[in-house]
């Protein structure tokens, strides 16, 4: 079964969330559907860590590896946790601080998948890792240059949405864990 | 009479023409990838422009295995053939931005240059060294890229911004790859070469869509860009390409060592 302190990480996530979202800090947003979007890419981002988090703390093979695990990959793990709750807040400040925030966390994960490549039992993975900073750094540099003019960036930012959706997605169907496989929370 | 099997020559010294018959096929790999490629990632700015070129792992393969000449044939033809499969493009702008882009800079370049430098493809290497080096070597250019990028939004940065992604890439690169048993000054010669001939690429292209009728400034922003990182990825898919199956490309009679 999952941890209580995993499983209240990702309620406080899903609630700060939603308290920012109604709290109307999202409003310097040009539209609703940005709004929405933007909303979205953290969560999927959520999604994918918290699933990630999961399938380290149940699947054995990957409970076992990690127990070889060094500190600098534990001190990774803390720190990409609390650029994922910084994100929230980096929104509030600025379009550019949510982009280097998003760069930022998967950077980490990255370092990780470095610090562990000789461990990790599923290392394409750490290839989702990749792709995911991929689609971070371009989101920095499509927003930067302003390539589009303003109406498109409606249409960019859900592409952009469903892009993270799609890595999420990926890093699950590559993963192969049922984090609801009646075994797991039996064994527990 | 025929010889006895363990008598035989190695297939290389029967036979010069298998790398003729590699060249030929890896040119309809990289023209049925390449179309494909072309419809899928086209810069919006101009047609058969892909910014995701991934043949440009099969021309840098193709120059290093078959040498300059059979290369250039392979890489260049290959590209034109994609080009008029995917959209009919027989005209000047289509020759510049895939022959001569295709054939002179991903395939003819690293084929010169690998052999001026005695590049060994394999750089002493098991393929898992190799992903790992690559994983990393691409996340921190990823990295560097969007640090070099930010002081264009964050003015404050200015020039800290340059001087911080220079120095993770001094420092960062010789520890990402500190434990890989690995030949790494090949190595380093080798992804050097595939940003130059990605480079050179681009540059061509973008000569093309000016070329078209577009200025420098907006063919740089709109497919120059596109067409160096995606075809930088691709050629670091290849130089992985290349350790994975130059060994065997041996055997086979593929490819003659040029290298010590």
């Amino acid at each position: 079964m999952v941890t209580p302190s995993l499983a209240a990480s990702i309620l406080v996530f899903i609630l700060v969330g939603c308290f920012t979202y109604s709290d109307n800090s999202l409003l310097f947003l040009e539209s609703k559907f940005a709004r929405i979007a933007i909303f979205l890419v953290l969560l999927f981002n959520a999604a994918y860590y918290f699933y990630y988090e999961w399938y380290s703390e149940l699947d054995k093979q990957m409970h076992s590896a990690l127990e070889k695990e060094t500190k600098i990959g534990w001190f990774l793990r803390v720190l990409g946790q609390c650029i994922l709750y910084l994100l929230w807040f980096l929104l509030d400040y600025g379009w550019i601080w949510f982009q280097i925030g998003l760069l930022g966390l998967y950077t980490t994960y990255i370092f990780w998948s470095i610090l562990t490549w000789e461990i990790h039992p599923k290392k394409i993975l750490a290839w989702i890792d990749f792709l995911g900073l991929l689609l971070s750094a371009l989101f920095l540099f499509i927003n930067v240059q302003n390539l589009l003019p303003k109406p498109d960036h409606d249409f960019l930012l859900g592409i952009i949405a469903m892009a993270y959706l799609i890595i999420t997605f990926l890093g699950i169907y590559l993963a192969r864990f049922n984090p609801f496989n009646p075994k797991l929370w039996r064994n527990k | 009479m025929n010889e006895p099997l363990n008598q035989q020559k190695p297939l290389s010294k029967r036979s010069n023409v298998i790398p003729v018959y590699g060249a030929l096929s890896f040119a309809v790999l990289i023209a049925i990838v390449g179309a494909a490629m072309m419809t899928l990632t086209s810069s919006p700015q101009m047609k058969g422009a892909a910014l995701l070129w991934i043949p440009a792992a099969l021309q840098l393969v193709a120059g290093v295995w078959f040498g300059p000449f059979l290369g250039l044939l392979s890489g260049g033809l290959g590209a034109y053939a994609a080009g008029i499969i995917a959209y009919g493009g027989w005209g000047l702008v289509d020759i510049i931005m895939n022959p001569i882009a295709g054939g002179i800079a991903n395939s003819l370049l690293p084929a010169v240059l690998f052999r001026l430098f005695k590049i060994d493809p394999t750089f002493g290497a098991s393929p898992k060294d190799i992903k790992k080096a690559m994983f990393s070597i691409l996340s921190l250019l990823v990295v560097v890229f969007a640090i070099g990028v930010l002081p264009i939004y964050v003015k404050e940065l200015s020039i800290w911004a340059y001087i911080a992604a220079i120095v993770l890439l001094l420092v960062g690169s010789p520890i990402l790859l500190n434990k890989l048993i690995i030949n790494k000054i090949d190595f380093f010669v080798a992804l050097i070469i595939a940003i130059i001939s990605c480079f050179f690429s681009a540059l061509l292209g973008t000569f093309g869509v000016v070329v078209s009728g577009n200025t420098w400034q907006a063919a740089i922003l709109g497919t120059g860009i596109g067409w160096f990182l995606g075809d930088t990825v691709s050629a670091f898919l290849g130089i992985y390409a290349l350790v994975y199956f130059t060994e065997r490309a041996l055997k086979m009679g593929l490819v003659k060592k040029y290298w010590p």
